[in-house]
């Protein structure tokens, strides 16, 4: 690969060898691994969704959770009012996260920077408080529990092997996004929003547009939790979630389409193993992140292959 | 020849403050229009309002028969009229030849295509082969692979001429495109602006500060002070004008 200010990190044999590792995962790991091998898919396709806005588009985004947590909704609610089967659910779950987000864009996005942030922040915590306070339709905080899912999918191996070839073909799918035409547009808006639109580019069409598959992305990535865990609950939307991403996405490195993937892998390995250790693992966590930013801005991925990153 | 730009009666005002106050002027096609003035005399609000990043308080702005006044950017971008920024105004992390394609698709539907395997952008050769020849054009070929961050000053101006090409404009807008150079890469500009003009058929509408540059290449040169046209004419005129020798006493000449 050339000198390319992004897409580092991602290596043909290096896509393979993963590959390899997680189909052959099923018949070596126990159980128990399985089962944050699919936490860490799940992170790794909000993650690298959120990274299409913060590292691609530079719109960073704090509200996240709120298309996630719709797709966990949208699955668990037609479940619950008998209105739909799974699999129509699972489809529809990133096409009306999609819809509300390309909705709540519209309005996020006549804001710039830090108020943008807080637009999106503010969002979340509307949708989580929605999902709270409508008793009658969400249950409210205890959430929704249940056989939501087909019985087929609750088999861990096949359960995860659901799980992976959803966030492959959908990893494909950003991965395309991100080095297509339409991709180069979005750094091109990151890097000077006002020369792009000088060079005759619909800034804010685009930015919509990126805010539009992003929160798909991410409500395909909450649909899968439902898989996972057969539970959504207010929690899900909220900002504490909607931060999530975006520190995966740092302390992986948000220049390149291969760090929210590392990210995810290491932060669910640190967070699973700072919580047996200590109550206060969100520290530890905060402590890393620092020292990440400080640094090593360009993340995990940077110290994997840092010739092909900034 | 034709007028290409016409603007009259062009006001705007920030608050009390008529940074532009009745500017009245024609640029006829395929010449090199200078617009000079001392500090604060107005031109980069002037070319702001041209480029749509300001919207005129009053008067109308006719490009290529059209009224572009009030126009957002990418709206008179795609009309042809094209601006190459004071301070250098590239894209730090994409490399050199990225930036120009996309310059070169900015405009286009292309932009809007998200399967199609970048750089590769299959289907669009056309676009690849144009980005190359600009690319030859700006002499800018060896650093091509480069990041535009790591590239020389000089490099960097040629690149933010290139992206402003980029776009095929008619008329192409240089806010003082010798700010800061060396007497060489003075050379260099001038020489690559005469041959643009000369080439491409370009208009060019240009401000600047320094009056070497302003009197060997402009056709026509109109002056500016305090938001007021106070001459127009070709080099001789302008340089004999006694107001226009009042306003630089001391200043500039």
């Amino acid at each position: 690969m050339t000198q390319r200010a992004y897409g580092g990190g991602i290596s043909m044999v290096g896509v393979g060898i993963a590959a390899l590792l997680l189909v052959a995962a099923p018949w070596v790991v126990p159980t128990s691994w399985l089962l944050v091998l699919e936490n860490v898919l799940v992170l790794a396709l909000f993650a690298t969704a959120t990274n299409l806005l913060v590292g691609w588009t530079g719109l960073v985004s704090f509200g996240q959770a709120a298309f996630y947590g719709i797709g966990a909704y949208t699955v668990a609610l037609a479940w619950l009012h008998g209105i739909a089967p799974f699999s129509l659910a699972f489809v529809a779950a990133p096409l009306i996260a999609g819809l509300i987000a390309l909705f709540t864009g519209a309005i996020a996005l006549r804001a710039r920077k830090l108020y943008f942030a807080l637009l999106t922040l503010a969002f979340s915590e509307l949708f989580y408080v929605l999902a709270e306070q409508l008793y009658d339709i969400t249950n409210g905080a205890n959430g929704i529990f249940g056989a939501m899912v087909p019985a087929l999918l609750i088999s861990p191996r096949i359960g995860f092997y659901f799980t992976l070839a959803v966030v492959m073909v959908a990893l494909l799918l950003l991965y395309r996004i991100g080095h297509s035409p339409f991709g180069l547009a979005l750094q091109a808006i990151r890097e000077r929003r006002v020369r792009a639109e000088a060079l005759g580019l619909a800034v804010s069409h685009h930015e919509l547009a990126a805010f539009t598959l992003s929160g798909a992305f991410c409500g395909l990535a909450g649909a899968l939790y439902v898989v996972h865990d057969q539970t959504a609950y207010p929690e899900l939307l909220n900002w504490v979630k909607s931060g999530e991403p975006v520190i995966v996405a740092v302390i992986g490195g948000i220049s390149s389409f291969a760090g929210p993937l590392w990210g995810a892998l290491f932060y669910q390995i640190a967070h699973d193993a700072l919580v047996a250790l200590t109550r206060d693992w969100q520290m530890a966590l905060g402590a890393l992140l620092l020292l990440v930013v400080l640094f090593r801005p360009g993340g995990l991925v940077s110290l994997l292959g840092g010739r092909e990153e900034r | 020849m034709a007028v290409l730009l016409e603007v009259t009666g062009l006001v705007k005002r920030f608050g009390g403050l008529a940074a532009v106050d009745g500017v009245s002027f024609a640029v006829a096609e395929g010449s090199i229009h200078a617009v000079i003035g001392p500090n604060g005399a107005g031109k980069s609000t002037l070319f702001r309002l041209l480029t749509g990043f300001h919207t005129p308080t009053a008067g109308t702005i006719r490009f290529a028969g059209r009224d572009i006044a009030g126009l957002a950017p990418h709206r008179i971008a795609r009309l042809g009229l094209a601006q190459s920024f004071q301070i250098t105004t590239i894209f730090p992390k994409l490399s050199v030849r990225e930036q120009v394609i996309f310059a070169l698709i900015a405009q286009s539907t292309a932009s809007w295509r998200m399967l199609s395997g970048f750089p590769r952008l299959g289907g669009h050769r056309d676009v690849m082969a144009e980005a190359e020849a600009l690319l030859a054009e700006v002499g800018l070929t060896e650093v091509a692979e480069r990041r535009a961050e790591t590239i020389s000053h000089g490099d960097q101006r040629a690149l933010d001429v290139a992206l402003a090409l980029a776009t095929r404009p008619r008329l192409l807008l240089l806010d003082e495109p010798t700010a800061g150079m060396s007497p060489f890469e003075t050379e260099r500009t001038v020489t690559m602006i005469q041959r643009l003009a000369g080439a491409r058929r370009l208009t060019v509408l240009f401000s600047e500060h320094d009056m070497d540059v302003v009197f060997g290449i402009s056709e026509r040169i109109t002056v500016i002070h305090r938001g007021r046209v106070i001459a127009e004419g070709d080099a001789a005129s302008v340089q004999a004008d006694p107001e226009v020798a009042e306003v630089y006493l001391g200043s500039a000449a």
